[in-house]
């Protein structure tokens, strides 16, 4: 069977040139990775560990430098694939001018959903997110949680068979961190994929059947299900073993 | 054909609901009312004076309008990042170009035509020897004019990511395509060669906006011909297509 | 690069070479060099204007300059003992502008020949030679440079067949109509004084005028002397 996702030997390395200097920083280094369809995998590390360069290599807003990153089969950037993937950034990047229904109308379009599906999907989706009532005002106007469940409609619209997740639960409340979670479960269940990046040690061992932690772009580990299930705190420990901070700041010491 | 009637759509709503965009129309509309009060000193000549005022400032309205929003059409777009959630999808680059400049276009021409619409009934009561047809075929060339400054606008935008520059070098474009005539003179008079190829290069690749001053031609004893219009309509796309061409190369080659 | 990429860019370079070439051989550049302008100190505002491409709206500023100039007075610096000193310069100002803008030479040629603190039909005839290698059959411009011949030759007769001839275009400016007027005032032509101060207050365009025919008419109708 055709993995979702397949990641062979990636590296991405960032050039920035200043004032004819060029400065090298690596984002991903030689990552080999296999998501199988239908499973939901979770991507951990530190900020800077490369999570969201790997997203974006996934989605085509970035090129691997070295190896291919490749989405059912096709190597990317292929847009023509991008009508079965879903994203959901860390932030709701939508546009303030546009109502929600016109927003989910928007990306539903961009999607491919035939026209004559797309009124029927589009009802539905917002009905799901419980955006009926406010889909007429524009999104400027929306709170935070309104946002993130407007940004949850465009993502799901057109049904896709992989949802790509950045940080999904930063900066949530308990309760739209439990329906985060509810959300998942519901697309593991429909036997859609889900592969998503976080830091949240705690929500990820809930959900998710396999985990790779990346620390300074490489892949430190990969983990199953049933090697960190009914162990508590087993996942915790195996991270803070295996990352360290990149960030040039050294550890608290107040134990 | 869909998913470019759709961003054509969603730019226009965008640039509809932009109050800027509409401040800048309603100055427009402002300055052909002060064309009526200044075009009272030519006297005998006041529809001339009102013809001429309020053409320019309907050019130079859709002028600022066009470097303005295509400079930052698509650098807003990638500061605010709601370019991922449309990146993401499957829509060719080039595709996503072409519609937001076309929905630009769209909504600074209605603009233009609202003006004109009024600059027309201010112009009706004054006794005026210049025929609608004329008229209109001004209009036309200053929106062939718009485009072209458009498409360059967002071109350089691509190229320079950085609105000011782009906004400079494009007005810098402007004054050398109004130009053109004038630096080929100078290039014939100069014994220079390095002068000579400057002129040669400027004059061959700068847009030629001498061209689109029909409203100037009116007035001759010998307007341009048809042919003129066609060969005129072939320049404008030609051109427009070129800088959007490039604009599609430089956004394909961008990493988000 | 794809060889549809390559295709299109192709087929647009061939489509502007077509237009740039064609408008290049049907398009013949109408306006005098840039280093034939006279700009003098209006020189920074005429530049600005043209290299915005606006060349027939710096004409008109140019035209409401010199009518607040011949309204006004006199030019900081300007000798003052010559009446209207800059009256040539500032025509051809505008007319270097805009060639065509034939109002504008017929008004200032007129001022200069007929105007009599002025009288210098020299500098009018120079207008006028510019203005008809420019508008060879704008005839009005060829009656009044007739017209002004005859004046210095005092062929009244003459000269007034050749300003009838000139007022019979709408764009004929008042003030030449008005020259003839009075022309036939002070050759005591009074029936003909009055078919052109009516034929001024019947057309619109010589609004400016209007009060003046309508003394004069009332005048020149109730049979009083002229004040």
């Amino acid at each position: 069977m055709t993995p979702a996702i397949q990641l062979d030997n990636v590296t991405k390395i960032y050039r920035r040139s200043h004032l004819g200097r060029v400065k090298e920083s690596v984002g991903v280094s030689d990552l080999t990775l296999e998501i199988r369809a239908g499973e939901v995998f979770g991507l951990l590390g530190l900020n800077g560990s490369g999570k969201t360069t790997t997203l974006k290599m996934l989605l085509g807003l970035l090129r691997p430098t070295q190896g291919t990153a490749t989405l059912f089969g096709r190597v990317m950037p292929d847009p023509e694939v991008l009508r079965k993937i879903g994203y959901l950034p860390d932030a709701a990047y939508l546009p303030k001018y546009l109502t929600g229904e016109e927003a989910v109308w928007f990306y539903a379009t961009l999607s491919q959903i035939p026209k004559q599906k797309r009124r029927a999907a589009v009802e539905a989706i917002l009905e799901k997110v419980g955006m009926t009532a406010a889909a007429k005002k524009k999104i400027g106007d929306y709170s935070k949680g309104m946002f993130q469940r407007i940004s949850m409609a465009q993502a799901l619209v057109h049904d896709p068979e992989l949802l790509i997740m950045d940080e999904p639960i930063t900066g949530l409340d308990p309760l739209a961190v439990r329906e985060v979670r509810q959300l998942v479960a519901w697309l593991k269940q429909q036997g859609r994929t889900v592969f998503f990046s976080s830091h949240d040690i705690s929500e990820v061992e809930k959900v998710c059947d396999r985990i790779a932690i990346l620390a300074n772009g490489k892949l430190v580990a990969l983990m199953e299900q049933k090697e960190w299930a009914g162990q508590e705190g087993k996942l915790e420990s195996v991270f803070t073993a295996t990352v360290k901070r990149s960030e040039g700041i050294g550890a608290l010491k107040f134990s | 054909m869909d998913h470019f009637l759709l961003l054509v759509q969603d730019t226009w709503r965008e640039h509809i609901r932009h109050r800027i965009y509409l401040s800048l129309f309603l100055f427009g509309f402002a300055l052909l009312g002060g064309g009526l009060i200044i075009s009272a000193l030519a006297i005998e000549e006041r529809a001339r004076l009102m013809m001429d005022f309020g053409l320019a400032a309907i050019e130079f309205l859709g002028l600022i309008t066009i470097v303005f929003v295509s400079v930052n059409l698509v650098l807003t777009e990638m500061e605010n990042r709601t370019l991922y959630l449309i990146l993401s999808r499957p829509l060719p680059r080039g595709l996503y170009i072409a519609g937001r400049f076309a929905g630009t276009l769209l909504s600074i021409t209605v603009a233009m035509a609202a003006m004109a619409v009024l600059h027309g009934l201010l112009l009706w009561p004054l006794p005026h020897t210049i025929s609608l047809s004329h008229y209109l075929m001004a209009w036309a060339c200053a929106v062939g004019k718009i485009a072209v400054v458009g498409s360059l606008a967002l071109a350089l935008s691509l190229f320079s990511t950085s609105a000011p520059t782009a906004m400079t070098f494009t007005l810098f474009l402007w004054a050398i395509g109004h130009f053109s005539e004038e630096l080929k003179f100078l290039g014939q008079k100069s014994a220079n060669a390095l002068v000579k190829t400057l002129v040669w290069f400027f004059y061959h690749v700068a847009p030629n906006f001498s061209y689109f001053n029909y409203r100037d031609f009116l007035y001759s004893p010998h307007p341009p011909s048809g042919a003129w219009f066609f060969y005129l309509a072939c320049y404008t796309v030609g051109y427009t297509g070129i800088c959007l061409w490039v604009a599609t190369f430089l956004f394909s080659r961008k990493e988000f | 690069m794809s060889l549809r990429a390559s295709a299109g860019l192709v087929s647009l370079f061939l489509l502007t070479s077509i237009g740039f070439s064609g408008l290049h051989n049907t398009f013949v550049w109408p306006y005098p060099p840039f280093n034939q302008l006279i700009t003098q100190r209006h020189g920074m505002q005429d530049v600005t204007i043209v290299t915005a491409g606006f060349r027939s709206l710096a004409a008109d500023l140019g035209w409401i300059q010199l009518l607040q100039y011949v309204g006004g007075g006199f030019l900081p610096g300007e000798d003052t003992k010559r009446g209207y000193a800059e009256l040539k310069p500032m025509a051809l100002r505008v007319t270097r502008l805009d060639p065509y803008f034939t109002h504008a030479y017929l008004y200032s040629a007129s001022m200069l020949a007929f105007f009599r603190n002025i009288s210098r039909p020299q500098e009018a005839l120079d207008v006028l030679v510019e203005g008809m290698h420019y508008n060879p059959m704008f005839w009005p411009l060829r009656a009044t440079a007739a017209a002004i011949g005859f004046s210095q030759q005092a062929q009244f007769d003459r000269m007034a067949r050749a300003l009838e001839d000139a007022i019979q275009y709408p764009e004929c400016p008042a003030l030449v109509k008005s020259i003839l007027a009075n022309g036939y005032k002070a050759q005591g032509r009074k029936a003909d004084e009055l078919r052109i101060w009516k034929l001024i207050l019947s057309n619109p365009h010589d609004e400016q005028y209007h009060d003046k025919a309508r003394r004069e008419i009332r005048t020149l109708e109730n049979g009083d002397t002229h004040p």
